[in-house]
């Protein structure tokens, strides 16, 4: 399968090239960067060309979109309309109307579209999701999410600082939003259509207009199946406690946001630690994980970007919601 | 004491350190710029502070009092005694001529190294685990600079305090996940300080002038505190047993052990060239520390003055084992501190202060159960 890069930064350089490199039948065609040097550095370091972007998918089968957030949507269109299958880097679009039409468009055409979410190939977060479909903790009735540290990645076009879509909520918060959601089984599902999902948003209380570094949310998603609250805390500045906690009516489940895969389960009977069979599920094992689930599983991944639609509506609900 | 408008700059404001002391120091009256890095800027930019990039040419101001925390933080990287010497310089750049100097020793000295003489003046460079060996090279820069002006080396204990990376984040997320805490039949010296008493004891130390010369201070105001008081405390703050681990190895010392380690290295550093083409920086500064030093142990003369300081130490701290050994830790370090300072955080205080920010950190459900 021939792989095309569309934005060489930090991520393309060091995840998804050396990533590509260990998937068998995969080949990097060419890179593309808005910063011409950025695309000659990534093709000399992976043995492909930098490469306009309309050659660039022409040539390629998948497009590989690892661009800043607000340049998602324009670029999975162009490469949806040559008729190119995309993986683009979370968060995935900004607007939910705009998810809701790319997922379609993918549909229409017979083409992949996946998002990246490597923690949802965590052992430890398979594992919590079967416990809570097994029914462990009963109905789910509340989530807490928290994570924080010390902003140190070095992207090259600043984004993370300029772009209002910049902030801790769409870069660490789509990461943590997502293990809520997947973790819950409150992804958008095919058995519900996501429209059924309400989203309603209690407070946002960040440190600064967007792109804001540090943010406490507080919403409740509602379906036929019920409704959950959430609690979300992050931050840019200093550590917090990087876990989930998902709390049922019979128990609670709680696991960390980072590669620790150790699940705790409590009940009115007492705790007990989980390790799942699988053992631990380093950074880069479940980053080539998810170039081997969008070319084994296709739309059955578990990144299938129909996944992310109710994640999409969630972070801009909370985006778009006033407040400090 | 209150400082009327001074001007000070703060090298390394946005560690965990940094910040507190910049805090401290407005509060106290300074006039702050914290001198950072751009990728540290987000974290300084929400503090009371100016902020000035490291290095930057377009800037010339020099101030009368320059404080530092900043230390080379890749110290498994090509040229980590490059990036101390690249700090004295900028803070030879950005003292005014007589500046009085404040710089932080944090964690290391005394730290892994705890087991040794605690001197008052810089410490002898003997080869310990490089992190310990940088700060010390960076004392005897700063000694060697300053040596005519006012030279404050300010070496603490294990810093411990809300948000603590080392000592609250790890432990914690030790206990959560079921890894050792404690040691079976040791209970170390925590030689702990708390980092509301760090940042105003560096505020007290500024207060006034000291006079010209090296000043050397000690703090760990919790130093005699044990460990288990420590891991006790949040292991029943989560609701979680501490787990005990068996003593861990004594450190390996003289020839045998040091040519063990640099062939065990070596087979590693091969294995991983052939494996994944990738190599630790750490890999590489083993092996290059082990190649003369094993020539030096050649000369019986040479190799009899080293007895006794001579080890070789995992790459980066805390690793397991050498976590372990601080927790085993029976060695005190004891406080040497102006003796007009009080420190203003005691212990149950500090411990409480720990306990609000488990439970705003989220450690601590909001419906009173930890897990």
């Amino acid at each position: 399968m021939r792989f095309g890069i569309i934005g060489c930064g930090a991520i393309a350089r060091q995840c998804h090239g050396p990533a590509l490199r260990n998937v068998p039948g995969s080949t990097i065609v060419g890179a593309f960067d808005r910063d011409a040097a950025a695309a000659t550095a990534f093709a000399g370091e992976h043995g492909c060309e930098a490469l306009p972007l309309e050659t660039l998918l022409e040539h390629c089968d998948i497009a590989v979109i690892a661009t800043p957030p607000d340049t998602h949507a324009p670029l999975v269109e162009s490469a949806l309309n040559a008729g190119r299958s995309v993986f683009v880097e979370k968060p995935f679009v900004i607007h939910h109307s705009d998810a809701v039409r790319l997922t379609a468009m993918a549909r229409t055409r017979g083409l992949g579209l996946y998002v990246g979410h490597l923690r949802r190939f965590r052992s430890g977060v398979t594992l919590v999701r079967r416990l809570v479909d097994l029914g462990v903790i009963g109905s789910l009735v509340r989530a807490e999410a928290f994570e924080g540290s010390r902003f140190g990645w070095g992207t090259a076009s600043g984004y993370v600082r300029q772009d209002p879509h910049g902030g801790v909520l769409y870069d660490t918060g789509s990461h943590t939003l997502d293990l809520v959601l997947h973790a819950s089984g409150w992804e958008t599902t095919e058995s519900e259509s996501e429209s059924e999902v309400e989203v309603k948003v209690a407070s946002v209380i960040r440190d600064k207009t967007e792109p804001s570094h540090e943010v406490e949310a507080r919403f409740e998603l509602s379906a036929n199946r019920g409704t959950l609250g959430v609690q979300l805390k992050l931050s840019r500045y200093r550590p917090l406690a990087n876990l989930v906690r998902l709390i049922g009516e019979k128990g609670r489940l709680e696991f960390e946001v980072g590669f620790q895969e150790s699940v705790m389960l409590t009940t009115p009977a007492g705790s007990v630690r989980l390790l799942p069979d699988a053992g631990p599920t380093p950074f880069e094992h479940c980053f080539a994980a998810q170039y081997r689930s969008l070319l084994e599983e296709g739309p059955a991944s578990r990144l299938n970007a129909d996944r992310f639609v109710t994640l999409t509506r969630v972070l801009e609900a909370l985006h778009g919601h006033g407040g400090r | 004491m209150a400082v009327a408008n001074q001007e000070v700059a703060v090298l390394g404001a946005a560690s965990w350190v940094g910040q507190e002391v910049c805090r401290r120091l407005v509060s106290a009256g300074w006039n702050v710029t914290a001198v950072t890095r751009p990728k540290s800027a987000l974290i300084v930019e929400r503090l009371p502070v100016r902020v000035r990039k490291v290095g930057d040419p377009a800037v010339t101001s020099r101030y009368p009092v320059v404080v530092n925390l900043a230390f080379p933080l890749d110290y498994g990287a090509a040229d980590p005694r490059g990036v101390n010497q690249a700090l004295k310089d900028e803070i030879l750049r950005l003292a005014e001529p007589g500046a009085r100097i404040l710089h932080f020793s944090t964690l290391a000295v005394f730290g892994l190294a705890v087991d040794r003489p605690i001197q008052v003046g810089p410490v002898p460079r003997w080869r310990d685990h490089e992190y310990a060996e940088l700060k010390r090279e960076m004392e005897h820069l700063l000694a060697k600079e300053f040596a005519n002006q006012e030279l404050h080396l300010l070496r603490l204990g294990n810093v411990w305090g809300p948000g603590s990376v080392n000592w609250v984040v790890g432990p914690v997320s030790r206990l959560r996940t079921g890894q050792p805490t404690a040691v079976r039949g040791s209970d170390g010296y925590s030689n702990v300080t708390d980092i509301a008493n760090v940042a105003d004891y560096a505020a007290h130390v500024l207060s006034v002038p000291r006079g010209r010369g090296l000043h050397v201070h000690h703090l760990a105001e919790f130093a005699e505190r044990r460990w288990s008081e420590f891991i006790g405390f949040l292991a029943r703050e989560l609701g979680l047993a501490p787990v005990a681990a068996p003593p861990p190895p004594a450190l390996p010392s003289g020839l045998g052990a040091e040519m063990w380690s640099g062939t065990v290295l070596a087979i590693n550093a091969a294995r991983r060239a052939w494996w994944d083409g990738r190599q630790s920086g750490s890999v590489y500064r083993q092996m290059r520390r082990w190649v003369p030093d094993a020539i030096r142990h050649l000369r019986p003369a040479k190799a009899a003055e080293d007895a006794g300081r001579f080890r070789v130490l995992d790459d980066a701290p805390p690793s397991d084992a050498n976590l372990l050994r601080l927790l085993a830790c029976p060695n005190l370090f004891k406080t040497a501190a102006l003796s007009d300072w009080q420190p203003p955080v005691d212990f149950e205080a500090s411990i409480a202060r720990v306990s609000a920010w488990l439970r705003e950190a989220g450690y601590v459900s909001e419906s009173g159960i930890s897990v």
